[in-house]
């Protein structure tokens, strides 16, 4: 008898799956080291992270990225903000 | 790289009948999360013996769409992926474990956990989807 459980670690690309932004899609490549976005309607993934080495890295890599993304989102829909930090 | 351990008592507490994973209704598959400090390691038996972090801001931990099926012979446990929702800032973790909340005796007998090898942090507003994949593990 055998247990056998299907680990990020035996999947070649792994997905990082973030449900409250479907416009984009991370994934990290293990043997590359590299976490890559792909948008919504695009076919080409954008390198955001390299070295990186484990699924933690991968998942804070994403993390960061969409806390500059949201960052922006919010300056952006508030400009009399960015005035005031001007 | 997250990895999947199976906790070594999950094997003798499927041929006690221990776990009923028929479906939701007759398990509750929850995930505990633990610093690397308090990391859990195969021998671990149940709950009692893990150090979990608050949970303070964090959404519901218990694992739903459980199935326990067979194709050819080979048992396939599944869920649907679940998706933590913070509501305010969490306490950093590195290792998402299962454990069974239904039995009584013995008490949350655990399944297994995941190294994701590095600390997780969750900010407010932030999700943190734990991807069962095809199979949380299969039984052959």
């Amino acid at each position: 008898m055998s247990v056998h459980a299907l680990s990020p670690a035996e999947r070649q690309v792994y997905v990082i799956k973030t449900p409250t932004f479907p416009q984009f899609q991370f994934e990290w490549h293990p043997q590359a080291k590299r976490v890559y976005l792909t948008r919504i309607g695009s076919t080409i993934g954008e390198p955001i992270g390299f070295e990186i080495k484990d699924h933690g890295q991968a998942q804070m890599c994403v993390f960061h990225f969409l806390r500059g993304y949201r960052q922006r989102s919010l300056e952006l829909e508030n400009p009399t903000e960015l005035i005031k930090l001007i | 790289m997250a990895s999947f351990v199976k906790n070594q008592i999950f094997v003798e507490n499927l041929g006690k009948a221990v776990h009923n994973f028929t479906s939701d209704a007759t398990c509750s598959v929850t995930v505990y999360l633990t610093t690397n400090a308090n990391a859990p390691v195969a021998t671990n038996e149940t709950l009692s013996q893990i150090t979990p972090i608050a949970y303070t801001n964090l959404s519901s931990r218990v694992v739903t769409g459980i199935t326990w099926e067979h194709t050819t012979g080979t048992a396939h446990m599944t869920a649907t992926d679940l998706v933590l929702t913070a509501s305010g800032a969490v306490a950093t973790f590195r290792w998402v474990g299962l454990y069974d909340d239904d039995p009584t005796s013995p008490a949350d007998p655990l399944i297994g956990y995941y190294d994701y090898a590095s600390d997780v942090t969750l900010a407010n507003l932030e999700t943190f989807t734990i991807d069962f994949a095809t199979d949380i593990l299969t039984l052959a």
